[in-house]
């Protein structure tokens, strides 16, 4: 009888664990999800706008239920006082319940981006299933827009964008921001933060799905939770080597032999250090030389190379000090030098924090850079 | 009820993963009020102040040659029974606390809607179970489970190696050395595995002494690893999160291993199972040494495992239905004040009775003979 009453017991329990009560354990069937892919906020005056981007598949009548070619999303747009009264009275329109699991990117309108940072973003921290690597994007106008733009240059429309920014990063032209990371500098209140800043492509017809895509303008910096403005170009270049954030960066260059030279970073390494009132950065690149062309009486040499190391390194450092110059005019401490001054000189740091990043002018800045071209392709220099 | 008796590298393996349950809510991990240098050096710290504290313990137990209950029923009598009571009080709040923090943790990251509580039975029957099979079980058990911790472990520090800044760990201040102090009792107030260790002692077949010096220092790298990636890596951020562990996971990533968080939670279902099932062994024990010999006759003993783990669910659902009283136990309990008590206080008071009625010399003599 005990023998009966156990294994009545272990089937009972076994089907709790397999998730068939549902008062015990909370459980939603896949076809009731709306599966997140992106999300939209825009700030109207009075309320939230959430547009997200749910996965909805197409199929092509073959043997796959996604279809490649076709956008497989719809949008879902939702009105709240907060982004989590906006989600819950989608309820109110839609059927299903909304997964963020796999959510890829959040992009904030720019209203939505001038409300307190935190704020803003503390439902996708406090939200179960949202995860703290998804990207955040923000841009000048609606991030409805962009969210509904049906890009289809992959699978989902989300996807793309995210694709671009991390390609973007891949090539040194951006810094892919995720809310973790907006998280850790809001943590810190000395610390400023930065969102890359995306605009919707209009080139090609508007019958041209397919030409359809996003690019990057840019950084948009914060401070205190609030936004400062944006950073583009250049002043981009010089601050992801100020932050160590340079990856496989492209540079044409000119000089005295080269009437044309392409060169791309493969390693690049900042160390920043203060000392007194003076930053210092010392950046050491290695590159590759991708292309050139040379004037007629130029030889392809050691010294020609030189030059081109020297041409590249005064161009990174008119970039960092451009950069700087902007961010200390912002004052946007996306350095963290703050934190450099609290270690390297504490009783400085006791003056400056209750006022920090105002002070951040009176800091300098010197750019050591070194590049070293050492891989030249198939080709090789002169040596007699 | 199986007594085997095990290693002293089980025990160390044991006690380390119960020991490391500690370690992924923020409740029982900051100790300093910010992540940064004073929180790296409390560890230190304490492990030399948990190793002062359990002296007079080990002493004891050298002295009588017994355990620890055994002991205080030796010297003081029948008085002596003092000592299992408050231990197991202790003991039932701390596996209590503990079967509260893996139910509030499933009910608010992984399993969001669902019944807390639930869990809490559900991993307290588990538990149950596996007291039935024994500490050696159990041990084997704990050596498993540590490699999965240990695979987890690295594979986390791998993922989240990118993020390190060491600019996140907070410098030294100048009342840095008063917060370092209350970080290093604070740590002691938390380790409950140590007085754990102290009970186990006579069920450790060898190198009693060298175990407790190996499961220090496995406890002290493993802390100052979790405490440096917390600080390193979420900085200030880690502070406001309730599991900041978990937290390293989720951003974790390892080419195509990229839920870090899913290999995490699974170990540490496994590690609280651990925890919970050792606490309710080790407290059937101390209470099965002073039952009467009537009632054990009458085989009232069987009910003592239930009446604990009831007991102990008891207190969990009690922390989980009002915050303020989850508040009040979690604060009450890392206070040290009952570490304190069990592991020096009475083992002093135990030493001087003994003394006092001559009994160690009593003892040496007829070890003797």
């Amino acid at each position: 009888m005990k023998r009966l009453l156990s294994i009545g017991l272990l089937i009972w329990v076994a089907f709790l664990f397999c998730g068939c009560d549902n008062h015990l354990i909370r459980l939603v069937n896949l076809q009731d999800r709306a599966i997140v892919q992106g999300v939209g906020i825009d700030w109207d005056g009075k309320q939230y706008i959430v547009t997200m981007q749910v996965f909805s598949p197409e199929g092509s009548g073959g043997q796959t239920m996604v279809d490649a070619s076709k956008e497989n999303a719809r949008i879902i747009t939702c009105y709240g006082q907060t982004v989590a009264e906006a989600v819950e009275k989608s309820a109110l329109n839609q059927g299903k319940e909304f997964y963020l699991g796999h959510n890829r990117i959040v992009i904030l309108g720019h209203k939505a981006a001038q409300r307190p940072l935190e704020g803003l973003l503390s439902y996708f921290v406090n939200s179960m299933d949202s995860r703290p690597d998804v990207s955040l994007l923000m841009t000048s106008g609606k991030a409805a827009d962009i969210i509904s733009a049906n890009i289809s240059q992959s699978i989902l429309p989300a996807m793309s964008i995210e694709n671009t920014v991390s390609n973007a990063e891949r090539n040194g032209l951006t810094e892919e921001v995720f809310l973790f990371d907006v998280l850790e500098a809001l943590a810190q209140p000395y610390r400023s933060t930065l969102i890359p800043f995306i605009e919707e492509e209009t080139e090609g017809k508007e019958d041209e799905k397919d030409l359809r895509s996003i690019k990057i303008q840019g950084l948009g910096l914060f401070a205190n939770e609030k936004y400062l403005g944006e950073i583009q170009g250049e002043e981009v270049t010089g601050l992801l080597f100020l932050r160590n954030k340079m990856n496989d960066a492209f540079f044409s260059l000119k000089t005295e032999d080269f009437a044309r030279a392409a060169v791309q970073l493969y390693s690049s390494n900042t160390a920043l250090n203060l000392d007194g009132s003076t930053l210092t950065a010392n950046i050491t690149c290695e590159a590759t030389l991708l292309e050139l062309e040379l004037y007629d009486n130029a030889v392809f040499d050691n010294d020609a190379l030189l030059e081109l190391e020297k041409e590249l390194e005064q161009k990174i450092r008119e970039d960092c000090i451009w950069a700087f110059e902007k961010t200390v005019q912002m004052r946007a401490d996306v350095y963290y030098i703050g934190d450099r001054i609290w270690k390297e000189n504490s009783d400085w740091w006791e003056e400056l924090k209750k006022t920090w990043p105002v002070g951040m002018e009176k800091l300098s800045l010197e750019c050591q850079v070194d590049v070293d071209v050492l891989r030249t392709g198939l080709q090789r220099t002169q040596t007699y | 009820m199986k007594t085997a008796q095990i290693s002293g590298a089980q025990l160390v393996l044991l006690l380390f993963l119960c020991r490391s349950f500690n370690m992924l809510t923020a409740d029982m991990h900051n100790v300093t009020g910010h992540y940064g240098m004073e929180q790296l050096l409390a560890i230190p710290l304490s492990l030399l102040l948990q190793a002062l504290i359990a002296l007079p313990a080990f002493l004891l137990m050298k002295k009588s040659n017994r355990g620890m209950t055994e002991s205080a029923l030796w010297t003081a009598g029948k008085t002596g029974v003092i000592f299992p009571m408050i231990s197991c009080v202790y003991l039932v709040t701390v596996t209590g606390i503990t079967i509260f923090n893996l139910a509030s943790f499933l009910a608010n990251a992984i399993y969001p809607g669902s019944s807390a509580l639930f869990f809490a039975i559900a991993l307290t029957a588990a538990a149950m179970f596996a007291v039935y099979l024994g500490l050696e079980g159990l041990s084997r058990a704990a050596v498993i489970v540590f490699f999965f911790f240990l695979i987890s472990l690295f594979l986390t520090t791998v993922g989240v190696s990118e993020r390190i800044q060491l600019l996140n760990i907070r410098p030294l201040e100048q009342d840095s050395l008063s917060v370092i102090i209350e970080g290093a009792w604070k740590i002691f107030a938390r380790s409950s595995t140590v007085y754990l260790f102290v009970l186990l002692v006579p069920y450790v077949k060898e190198k009693k002494g060298k175990s407790f010096i190996w499961y220090l220092i496995a406890v002290g790298i493993m802390m100052e690893v979790v405490s440096f990636l917390v600080t390193a890596v979420l900085g200030e951020l880690g502070v406001t999160e309730a599991y900041p562990f978990f937290m390293l996971t989720t951003i974790a990533q390892i080419s195509i291993f990229q839920r870090m968080d899913a290999l995490h939670v699974s170990i540490w279902v496994m590690v609280c199972f651990l925890r919970v099932t050792l606490f309710l062994w080790v407290m059937s024990r101390q209470l099965h040494a002073v039952l009467p010999v009537r009632m054990r006759e009458n085989g009232r003993e069987r009910w003592i495992l239930p009446f604990l783990s009831i007991l102990s669910v008891i207190l969990a659902a009690i922390m989980l239905g009002n915050r303020k009283t989850a508040d009040f136990m979690l604060n009450s309990i890392s206070t040290g004040i009952a570490d304190l008590v069990l592991m020096a206080v009475l083992p002093s008071a135990f030493l001087l009775v003994g003394a006092l009625r001559g009994l160690f010399e009593h003892q040496k003599k007829e070890e003797s003979l």
